[in-house]
């Protein structure tokens, strides 16, 4: 049979790096795929380097809807990493707090959307009722239930009172719960399990080639996690495992978030228990001395990396960022090669790249006869859920 | 492995010019090296510590010559090894034959600073549009946005 080539996009259902991927396919089998991005390239490094740093700031929170928090505490902790000051205890322990609440909350999100992708509706529906809980816990600590602005140079904006955390435990109990419940899912549900086994998968090895990151380095058996690999903030403190899976597919990249949001309630205890009182935060200077920090810190989905380098003035000189997505692109290619396309939405959304369900062309190119079909992306969807 | 312990060993075993090579208090190793030297280096650290995992690749204009950040993670240890392009020769050897995980961060290099990766299995274009014109690119500091009597939103 004649192999066929077609594009996903330009307008590729990722809400922060949208993307035209072009599959070659030889029947129901994808056998090359290839990705073009920069549909939506806001210019945010360069406009980082024409504003202060209070202006970027806020700037960087807007990298991501979903990983907001993760990457103005990259920003923060490279900028105070230059100017060498130490913020207050309990401001790290508060930061901590929301990097986990923020983990939760991303990591419920993208099993609501697995669930959706492969027409698990119930999973779906189920895991974003739960996932409200989280959000209220976010609302009541910084205000917001998205863009928390709950980190700012030296330190953070809010205290968490004591009225807080009596409910943000209750909160945390009932996920925690939940979580444990979704993992006995994901490992007897039939539906699910026939749907993300030995999907997607690829090897540990060739995910440490190509730089992968993540629940999806950590699901193909490499125990890489920068909160134990480079400690930040008080993570040499507190216990947690890091979460491996040595089924390198889909299945196991959804238990590893799962699990993790378990490994996050119990974090967020320990940061509760262990928290001393305090301020929570200090004067910054306006102006940054020059010099220049590498950050990681471990985002939700996966390493997050800022250079920020200063020149002496209240505006730097360069600010570079490299999100997750970005390094798990080229390994997410590898997981669909082979593969059916029905499975390529399961497949790519297991990356977690913010896949929403926006129409989407898909243009079924026979590139021998140049006989071509459209179809939608939801089209593509429901061949996905049939399968 | 301790930053300083990597710097040492960086120190005894590569043979060649190093322009850089220091263990800074916050755990970072920097090193540096000509950017005719950039292939040999990133062949020593693969040899020295295996499969090294790369985060990214920086890239800044400092006026004369453009910066070129390897972010490496080698035995545990943050590994960042730099590279001065001075502008008059704007070319780098691909380091993507020899770290996989090169290959989106060195097309995103070449696409913002103009710095030709010689050698690149896969030279597009990987975020700026086709129709964009050539020699301009964005994170110069000598490119100064939009043409007089083009819209800019900015």
């Amino acid at each position: 049979m004649a192999k066929l080539s077609f594009p996903i996009g330009p307008q590729h259902p990722a809400l922060k790096e949208p993307e035209n991927l072009r599959f070659t396919v030889d029947g129901e089998l994808v056998v090359d795929a290839d990705i073009r991005i920069g549909y939506v390239h806001r210019s945010i490094e360069r406009s980082c380097s024409e504003r202060n740093y209070v202006q970027d700031l806020y700037l960087c929170e807007r990298v991501c809807g979903i990983c907001s928090n993760a990457h103005t505490l990259a920003f923060c902790q490279a900028v105070e990493a230059i100017v060498g000051v130490e913020i207050p205890e309990r401001a790290q322990w508060i930061r901590m707090l929301m990097h986990e609440f923020e983990r939760i909350h991303s990591h419920m999100l993208w099993l609501g959307v697995a669930g959706h992708e492969i027409g698990f509706e119930t999973l779906f529906m189920y895991v974003w009722r739960d996932r409200e809980v989280i959000q209220d816990i976010l609302e009541t600590v910084s205000g917001n239930r998205g863009h928390y602005a709950m980190t700012m140079l030296g330190g953070v904006r809010y205290d968490i009172t004591d009225e807080m955390v009596g409910k943000i435990r209750e909160g945390l109990q009932f996920l925690r719960d939940r979580a444990e419940h979704y993992a006995d899912i994901a490992t007897s549900e039939q539906t699910f399990l026939q749907r993300t086994a030995n999907v997607g998968a690829v090897s540990g090895e060739r995910c440490v080639e190509l730089g992968a990151c993540g629940p999806v380095l950590r699901a193909s058996g490499v125990g890489y996690d920068v909160r134990r690999a480079f400690p930040y903030l008080q993570y040499d403190k507190v216990e947690f495992p890091i979460r491996t899976s040595e089924l390198c597919d889909v299945l196991g990249r959804t238990l590893v978030r799962v699990r993790e949001v378990i490994d996050a309630c119990d974090i967020c205890f320990q940061c509760l228990d262990m928290m001393p009182e305090g301020d929570v935060n200090m004067r910054f200077p306006r102006k940054v001395p020059e010099g220049e920090a590498v950050v990681r810190i471990e985002a939700q989905r996966g390493e997050l990396i800022y250079y920020v380098r200063s020149n002496g003035t209240d505006v730097p000189e360069r600010v570079k960022i490299r999100t997750p997505t970005l390094a798990n692109l080229p390994v997410s290619l590898e997981m669909v090669k082979g593969g059916q396309i029905a499975d390529i939405p399961i497949a790519f959304a297991s990356i977690d790249p913010c896949f929403s369900c926006t129409d989407r062309m898909v243009e079924l190119d026979d590139v021998n006869s140049g006989d071509s079909r459209t179809m939608t992306w939801s089209e593509l969807v429901k061949l996905g859920r049939r399968a | 492995m301790t930053a300083a312990e990597l710097i040492a060993q960086v120190q005894s075993q590569y043979e060649g010019e190093l322009t850089e090579a220091e263990a800074r208090p916050d755990s970072q190793a920097w090193v540096g090296v000509p950017s005719v030297d950039v292939q040999k280096m990133a062949q020593f650290i693969v040899d020295a510590w295996g499969p090294v995992h790369l985060s990214t690749i920086t890239g800044n204009d400092r006026g004369g010559h453009v910066d070129v950040i390897y972010h490496f993670v080698a035995d545990g240890v943050s590994l960042n090894l730099r590279a001065a392009v001075d502008k008059a020769v704007d070319e780098v050897d691909t380091i993507t034959r020899i770290v996989p995980a090169a290959i989106m961060y060195e097309r995103e290099v070449q696409d913002m600073f103009g710095v030709t990766i010689a050698g690149h299995p896969d030279p597009r274009r990987l975020i700026l549009p086709e129709d964009w014109p050539e020699g301009d690119y964005p994170l110069r500091r000598d490119d100064t946005g939009a043409e007089e009597g083009e819209e800019n939103n900015g």
